[in-house]
């Protein structure tokens, strides 16, 4: 084959035992790679309503048919598994050579299946299967891991992603990182701690084929072209740093736990001021043509010597969330998430929703271990990371999310939660932007602004942002679906605006790279099939259309601030958003797929 | 008659200023052309695509908070004590 | 007949190795970094929290005045390797396939780690500017790197523009660092 490699490698934690199944072609028409196929990987290798960190979940890795080639744009791998955090579909993505070692060595695909008696590592080295002890590596930050890892098996460049101690302690928004970048959200890291699995290691030698490299080269430069362009400065110069001071002159930047929609100390954290006073190179992720990653390094004070490759939720989350105004703390505490593998939106939510029940009195002094939880206080919030990540005293609560954290605490904390579907937000203030708030609330995987770019139609001002109306569910629907083929096809999203016609130029780079026959339209289809299959999970695992929510917060507390103060999204809106994204899919009104409409995908999983 | 105009990102590199006021100036299109006088031929590239002579597609103006695509384009009036912001797109990270 | 070379900048590069499969691609038809010429080296790069090191850099073949792999091939090897003076590059005889038995000694030898072992062919490959594909422009590791940090360029206009003592002692640091990675057939 071309692109792909045609097998799917599966490994059996439990018995030892090892197998490569090779799937027929058209799955991988029909699915694509990357989140498509994960997707369906776990779709039939699990069965219904199993516990997301028992033995009977499974962990499934996907690269995507560019990957390795230099069509790539960034060479991604996607983790699919039922999400302990949300119960509901765990998908996500990380760019790493990592994912290009493992299509070497042979592989579209990785499934993990039940859980090693002690803690164990894999070294998938081309063909061959090596179970590690991992007993001198457990508990470990990850970069110590991976270094250990590339020692003991005498390779600098072998491909490692790994857990960290937070995994370990199934921490539910625990991640899978690998050279500093994260397959971070929706808690996948406490899966693979449930299994004993602290690291998979992976080596491949063999080539990768395309179908065309002449017109594959052509069309690649012209994208290389553009991908140096207007259309990518933002992420090559400021970095996503720069949203601070756009959300926030939007009205849009979530501050102290959502209280307030603008930060007064977003000067300082800008991206500016972290270009200026923090990063001191920019990198690219492995054949990349844009090049984001922001490092950014403390340079004295308390926190002099913390390191971070700085994105703009990470910022968001523990800089005005948690009222941190400091950028020094802010790059020392999203330092600690990564040392200690996880999530750093959900950690900083988390913590925030912590910050105002003590500041209201729900939390005591004592609860908090004597901690002065206020916001800005970033001493306090460091010990916070610290507990979290060793589930020890109040951290222990917390490690479970603001879901399961403010369930717990009752006392009206439920009202301060910032989460769907279990999933904390990201850092838009999505009660002024209603076509964003559609997104979020009926995306798979919960809380998240990277399954749909429902954001991308109100700040651009195509629509008004403070209305919610017909017309927005089919905005949604059609940002899902370019947003699953990018996941699938796993090309790096901040490319899309590098594209001129964005499903026939994808169609024409699949095709010159597999050489099966694609056109734009088929691949529309392809990102509203695994869309489809998404959500049918979902509805396996027991979704009914209450779990379409928002937080409580977003439809009972208006903006009290800045531009888009009064802002709120009511009952009745989101009732109409979502009718309107329901019948823009071809679902029922309750929200579920009709059979008729997956006959008409193709989608026969599940019967 | 006074209008405050913030800048953000590569527009506040290239102008060198995060704040401004403008005095008569009636519309965005009648302010922007103040502010390529003042800031030179880089404000306008960043501005305008040159083949087309429109707005750029990355850029993005709000009048006290509402993006000017929703009024009246480069053709919405302004008021006294209008604040009008300038930057790139925001999207996610 | 001036010599040009493949140049990298480390100012500009990113590390995105997007070179490396221009040029297997170019050369073998396929996308495998461990068949291309030139080799990214990432310095300073010890695992923690940035993903890449404070540097990165690529290196293709430097075309030594008097290269030390040539004379370490005559003398211990098989003696394939040799210098072009026209073209002003050092080739290796495509017809030979056992270079697997041999111990190495030009990549040992080689200051820059420039020369990789193809072990399917049994020989060693080591950049030759795509003197046979390219007919015009560029060679495609040039072409395709999107972050401008690739040049073809006169050794005299390399070394007019920079220190040129320091940036060796980096190259040699750069090279010493890829020699220590396993992983190169």
């Amino acid at each position: 084959m071309f692109g792909y490699q045609g097998k799917i490698l599966h490994v059996h934690l439990d018995t030892g035992e090892t197998r490569v199944e090779a799937l027929p072609e058209e799955i991988y028409r029909k699915y694509i790679g990357g989140v498509g196929l994960a997707t369906y990987l776990i779709h039939i290798n699990t069965k219904p309503k199993i516990d997301p960190l028992g033995p009977e979940n499974v962990l499934a890795f996907a690269s995507g048919p560019l990957v390795g080639t230099f069509a790539s744009m960034g060479d991604k791998y996607v983790v699919v598994a039922k999400s302990p955090l949300t119960g509901f579909i765990g998908d996500s993505i990380s760019s790493s050579s990592w994912s290009r070692e493992l299509k070497r060595a042979g592989h579209d695909g990785l499934v993990i299946h039940g859980r090693a008696e002690n803690p164990t590592y894999l070294f998938i080295d081309d063909g061959n299967v090596y179970f590690k002890e991992a007993g001198n590596i457990w508990g470990e930050d990850v970069w110590t891991a991976e270094e250990k890892i590339r020692g003991e098996l005498e390779d600098k460049n072998v491909g490692v992603i790994s857990i960290g101690p937070a995994g370990e302690k199934l921490v539910l928004f625990a991640n899978i990182m690998s050279d500093g970048r994260h397959a971070g959200r929706s808690g996948l890291g406490a899966v693979m701690g449930s299994k004993n699995l602290k690291a998979i290691a992976v080596r491949g030698t063999g080539s990768i084929r395309v179908a065309n490299l002449r017109e594959l080269s052509k069309l690649c430069l012209g994208i290389y072209e553009k991908a140096q362009g207007p259309n990518t400065e933002k992420y090559r110069v400021e970095g996503t740093p720069t949203n601070v001071l756009s959300l926030n002159a939007h009205g849009c930047l979530p501050t102290r736990n959502w209280q307030q929609s603008t930060f007064e100390s977003a000067e300082e954290i800008s991206g500016a001021h972290f270009l200026k006073n923090h990063t001191v190179s920019v990198t690219a992720c492995s054949s990349c043509p844009v090049a984001c990653a922001h490092n950014c390094v403390v340079k004295g004070g308390p926190y002099a010597g913390a390191a971070v490759s700085l994105d703009y939720e990470g910022l968001y989350a523990m800089g005005p969330d948690c009222g941190v105004g400091d950028s020094s703390a802010i790059i020392k505490a999203l330092e600690l998430c990564d040392f200690y593998g996880m999530d750093s939106i959900s950690a900083g939510v988390t913590c925030a929703w912590a910050m105002e029940c003590y500041e209201k009195g729900l939390l005591t002094k004592e609860e908090t271990d004597g901690l002065e939880l206020t916001f800005g206080n970033h001493e306090a919030l460091i010990q916070l990371i610290h507990k979290i990540a060793a589930r020890e005293g109040i951290g222990d609560m917390l490690a479970s999310g603001v879901k399961r954290a403010s369930e717990r605490l009752g006392r009206g904390s439920e009202h301060l939660a910032i989460h769907i579907k279990g999933l904390e937000l990201p850092g838009y203030d999505i009660r002024s932007l209603k076509t964003a708030a559609l997104g979020w609330a009926v995306a798979a995987r919960g809380g998240c602004h990277n399954r749909s770019g429902a954001y991308e139609p109100d700040l651009k001002g195509k629509v008004d942002r403070f209305k919610a109306e017909k017309g927005r569910g089919r905005l949604v629907m059609e940002s899902e679906g370019r947003a699953a083929v990018l996941d699938s096809l796993t090309m790096c999203k901040f490319l899309r605006a590098c594209l001129t016609d964005f499903y026939p130029e994808l169609a024409k780079l699949y095709e010159l790279v597999t050489g099966f026959g694609m056109s734009g339209d088929d691949l529309r289809r392809a990102g509203e099939r695994i869309i489809n299959l998404k959500k049918l999970y979902n509805i396996r695992e027991g979704w009914t259309q209450k779990d379409d929510h928002l937080p409580p917060r977003v439809m009972e507390d208006p903006v009290p601030d800045g531009v888009a103060k009064g802002s709120l999204v009511t009952r009745q809106e989101l009732d109409l958003l979502l009718d309107d994204y329901y019948e823009a899919q071809g679902w029922t009104r309750d929200g579920t797929i009709p059979k008729e409409k997956l006959n008409e995908l193709g989608i026969s999983v599940g019967e | 008659m006074m209008v405050t105009v913030k800048f953000f990102a590569n527009f506040r590199e290239v102008t060198g200023q995060a704040q401004v006021t403008m005095p008569n100036v009636s519309s965005v299109r009648g302010l922007l052309d103040e502010l390529v006088r003042e800031f030179g031929q880089r404000l306008s590239d960043l501005l305008y695509d040159p083949q087309t002579g429109e707005l750029r597609d990355t850029v993005i103006i709000l009048v006290n908070g509402r993006a000017i695509t929703l009024m009246e384009g480069l053709g919405t009036w302004l008021e006294d004590g209008d604040t009008v912001a300038i930057f790139p797109p925001v999207s996610g990270g | 007949m001036q010599r040009r070379f493949i140049v990298c900048d480390p100012a500009k590069c990113k590390g995105c190795g997007i070179c490396e499969l221009a040029c297997s691609a170019a050369k073998e038809g396929v996308f495998n970094p461990l068949l291309s010429r030139i080799h990214v080296v990432d310095l300073g790069s010890n695992g923690g929290p940035i993903s890449k090191g404070v540097s990165t850099v690529a290196i293709a073949c430097m075309l030594c005045d008097d290269p030390i792999c040539v004379k370490v091939c005559e003398k211990y090897g098989p003696k394939i390797i040799s210098s072009d003076e026209e073209k002003g590059i050092v080739s290796a005889d495509a017809s030979y396939t056992g270079c697997d038995k041999c111990g190495g000694w030009c990549m040992k030898a080689c200051e820059f780690g420039s020369l990789t072992l193809n072990l399917k062919k049994g020989r060693v490959v080591v950049c030759d500017n795509c003197s046979e594909e390219i007919l015009v422009g560029e060679p495609p590791c040039v072409q395709f790197c999107p972050h401008d940090a690739l040049s073809f360029s006169a050794i005299e206009e390399v070394v007019e523009g920079s220190e040129s003592e320091t940036a060796r002692k980096i190259l040699q640091e750069f090279s010493r660092v890829r020699r220590e990675s396993k992983g190169v057939l």
